[in-house]
């Protein structure tokens, strides 16, 4: 039975017209069952190789369809027999069909706060042994290895503004789920669940908190699907 | 394109990785290809690497060699 590769669920019965939504060389369609539908390519032609390039592409796939549908994304990579599809889907429409609701017209924002500045930061340039190492990948853990002994925790100068921007940001959002850094000096990373409508206003209110607390460097993306919203995993056989 | 305030396109990428490959619902059972508490670094906006280990199992999943029994997310 050929695979297919597993995008999100929503409750819309359509996603329009046949190839609106494709995912590289792949055509999204929509696989229904009961009142739920899950959105769907050929697993063969699908892009299911964790690369940046194909997240991103898996990412407007939902987005395409989030304009218009509420939509549970699946985890990047889903690949599935339709027949065990159609069963999870039939077994858990109830909570399914609870969690779309939960999240429709919303959206989802990553949010981080830290009190260095934030970035991506290139890791070979800050290894020291960058030179003689040629696998950035070493490079890049031994940069982050370095970090742990460069200072501690957020520090007590911005715990105070750390703590004010924090309830404001669980006040403008629906929802909010707090990523404790497991690390020092990790930003802190939080996703808040807002309205669609709201976002604009959302994005202001988050830049004035930035501008407010200079002390703290606050970063804002989005929309994204709500990922951080749509529970545990599903089964046909047991809750997950 | 998604907003980036505070950031650019770099952390934007970094945020939609943390996201789709480490959250999002799972079919319990079903192969997957599951990074699920692999600690996942990114380099630039282009190169996507893990260590030695955990990079042999996200290449072994994307070529279905070894389809992976996903883990429950956190």
């Amino acid at each position: 039975m050929t695979k297919v590769c597993v995008y999100g669920v929503t409750d819309a019965r359509e996603f329009g017209s046949p190839g609106q939504l494709r995912h590289g060389g792949a055509a999204v369609t929509a696989f229904p069952v009961g009142g739920l539908a899950a959105l769907v390519s050929d697993a063969a032609e699908a892009e299911v190789e964790p690369t940046v390039e194909n997240v991103w592409r898996y990412e407007q796939v939902l987005a395409g369809l989030m304009e218009r549908h509420a939509v549970l994304p699946m985890r990047f990579g889903t690949v599935c027999e339709p027949d065990r599809l159609a069963r999870v889907l039939e077994a858990r429409r109830e909570s399914l069909s609870a969690t779309l609701d939960r999240v429709r017209g919303k959206v989802e924002i990553a949010i981080r706060l830290s009190d260095a500045p934030l970035a991506v930061r290139d890791p070979i340039a800050r290894s020291p042994d960058a030179g003689r190492i040629g696998r950035p990948g070493t490079a890049y853990l031994m940069a982050r290895m370095g970090d742990r002994h460069e200072g501690e925790a957020m520090g007590d100068r911005v715990r105070p503004a750390v703590r004010e921007i924090r309830d404001r940001l669980n006040r403008l959002s629906v929802e909010t789920v707090w990523d404790e850094p497991a690390e020092p000096r990790a930003p802190i990373k939080a996703s808040c669940l807002i309205w669609r409508d709201s976002l604009s206003d959302f994005v202001q209110a988050v830049q004035a908190l930035a501008a407010h607390h200079r002390d703290v460097t606050v970063s804002c993306t989005g929309p994204w699907a709500p990922y951080s919203f749509v529970g545990k995993s599903v089964a046909d056989g047991d809750e997950g | 394109m998604p907003l980036e305030t505070g950031g650019g396109q770099e952390l934007a990428i970094a945020d939609l990785l943390d996201r789709a490959l480490h959250k999002g619902i799972v079919i319990w059972g079903e192969a997957t290809i599951s990074l699920a508490g692999v600690d996942l670094v990114y380099v630039g906006v282009k190169v996507l690497v893990a260590s030695v280990e955990t990079a042999d199992r996200m290449r072994a999943a994307s070529i279905g060699a070894v389809p992976e029994r996903s883990d429950r997310p956190a």
